[in-house]
C-alpha cells in the first residue's frame, strides 16, 4: 500500500490552506474594525467620522486584496 | 512697598475669566487637539438641547509615542526578512504574501492605536461630566456624573514626561452612582482641575 505521506503530497499545499485559513479570519476581524469605527462615530461626533471610516474601509479592501492575492498566488 | 503675598481669593476675582463668563464665546474646533476649550462641532449621543460642551479632553498625544514607535519598527520587518534570506528559502509567491499580510497586520495595529487614542474622550458640560471609553474591539462604557454630585477634585502627575510635558491625572470623587472618575494623563491637570472647581462653585 502506497504511503500517502511519502508519495504526492505537497507540504505547501497544507501550508497555503492554512494561510488561507488564517486570512479569512483576519476578513473577520477587518469587518469587526468597520462596526467598532461606526460603533466609535455614532456615540461621538469629532469631526473626524468620514475620515475614520474610510480607514477602516481602506483596510478592508486590504484585507480581502491580501486574501485574494494568497488565494491566486499561492 | 511692592506686596510679598497676595491672597490667590484676590488674584482669582482680578484676572481668572469665568466659565459663565466664557459660555458666549465661539468655539475653536481643533481636530487632533487633546484640550479643547468650548469645542464646536462637537457632539455625543447623550447631550440634551440645552447642555452645552465647555472642555473636551483626550489623553496627551505622548501616549502615541509607542504605538508609532512600534509601528515603525514593523515597517522594517519585511526589509529584514529579505536581508537574513528567510523569504529565499520559501517557493516563488510566498514572499509577496507574508509580506503583505505584515502590512496589513501593521496597518491595523496603527488604526487601532489612533482610534483608541482619539476616540476615548472627556467632557465637562454644563450639566455634567463624561467619560467615554472604548475597549476590546466593540465595547462601550459611558460614565456620567452630574456637576451637583462632584465632591473632590484633585489632580497629578508622575515622572520627568509628565512633569516636562505638563501632563497628568485629575481624580474626581462624586456622590453618583460611579463614586470615581479619572481623566488619565490629560494636559494641564491643573487647570482642568481648577476649571472643574469653578465650575461647581457656579453650578
Amino acid at each position: 500500500m502506497e504511503n500517502i505521506l511519502t508519495t504526492g503530497f505537497d507540504i505547501w499545499i497544507l501550508i497555503k490552506a492554512l494561510a488561507l485559513i488564517i486570512l479569512g479570519m483576519y476578513l473577520v476581524f477587518a469587518f469587526v474594525i468597520t462596526r467598532q469605527v461606526k460603533l466609535m462615530t455614532s456615540t461621538l461626533r469629532l469631526g473626524f467620522d468620514g475620515p475614520a471610516k474610510i480607514l477602516s474601509y481602506l483596510h478592508l479592501v486590504f484585507a480581502v486584496l491580501v486574501f485574494l492575492a494568497a488565494l491566486v498566488i499561492l | 512697598m511692592p506686596d510679598v503675598f497676595v491672597s490667590p481669593d484676590r488674584q482669582t476675582h482680578k484676572g481668572t475669566p469665568s466659565p459663565q463668563k466664557n459660555l458666549t464665546e465661539e468655539g475653536t474646533k481643533k481636530l487632533f487637539s487633546s484640550f479643547n476649550l468650548y469645542p464646536s462641532g462637537i457632539d455625543f449621543e447623550t447631550r440634551e438641547d440645552k447642555e452645552k460642551i465647555i472642555l473636551m479632553l483626550r489623553q496627551h498625544p505622548v501616549v502615541n509615542v509607542k504605538w508609532i514607535f512600534t509601528t515603525l519598527l514593523l515597517l522594517t520587518g519585511p526589509t529584514f526578512l529579505s536581508i537574513f534570506g528567510i523569504f529565499s528559502l520559501l517557493p516563488e509567491g510566498f514572499s509577496l504574501v507574508i509580506t503583505l499580510a505584515w502590512y496589513l497586520v501593521t496597518s491595523a495595529y496603527a488604526i487601532e492605536g489612533f482610534l483608541n487614542w482619539y476616540f476615548n474622550v472627556y467632557f465637562v458640560t454644563t450639566e455634567e461630566i463624561i467619560d467615554v471609553d472604548f475597549f476590546n474591539l466593540l465595547g462601550k462604557r459611558v460614565s456620567v456624573a452630574d456637576l451637583d454630585k462632584i465632591q473632590d477634585v484633585s489632580y497629578s502627575t508622575h515622572g520627568v514626561l509628565g512633569t516636562v510635558l505638563n501632563f497628568g491625572d485629575v481624580q474626581i470623587q462624586t456622590a453618583a452612582e460611579i463614586t470615581e472618575f479619572r481623566f488619565e494623563s490629560v494636559p494641564s491637570p491643573e487647570r482642568v482641575a481648577k476649571f472643574l472647581d469653578d465650575l461647581i462653585d457656579k453650578y
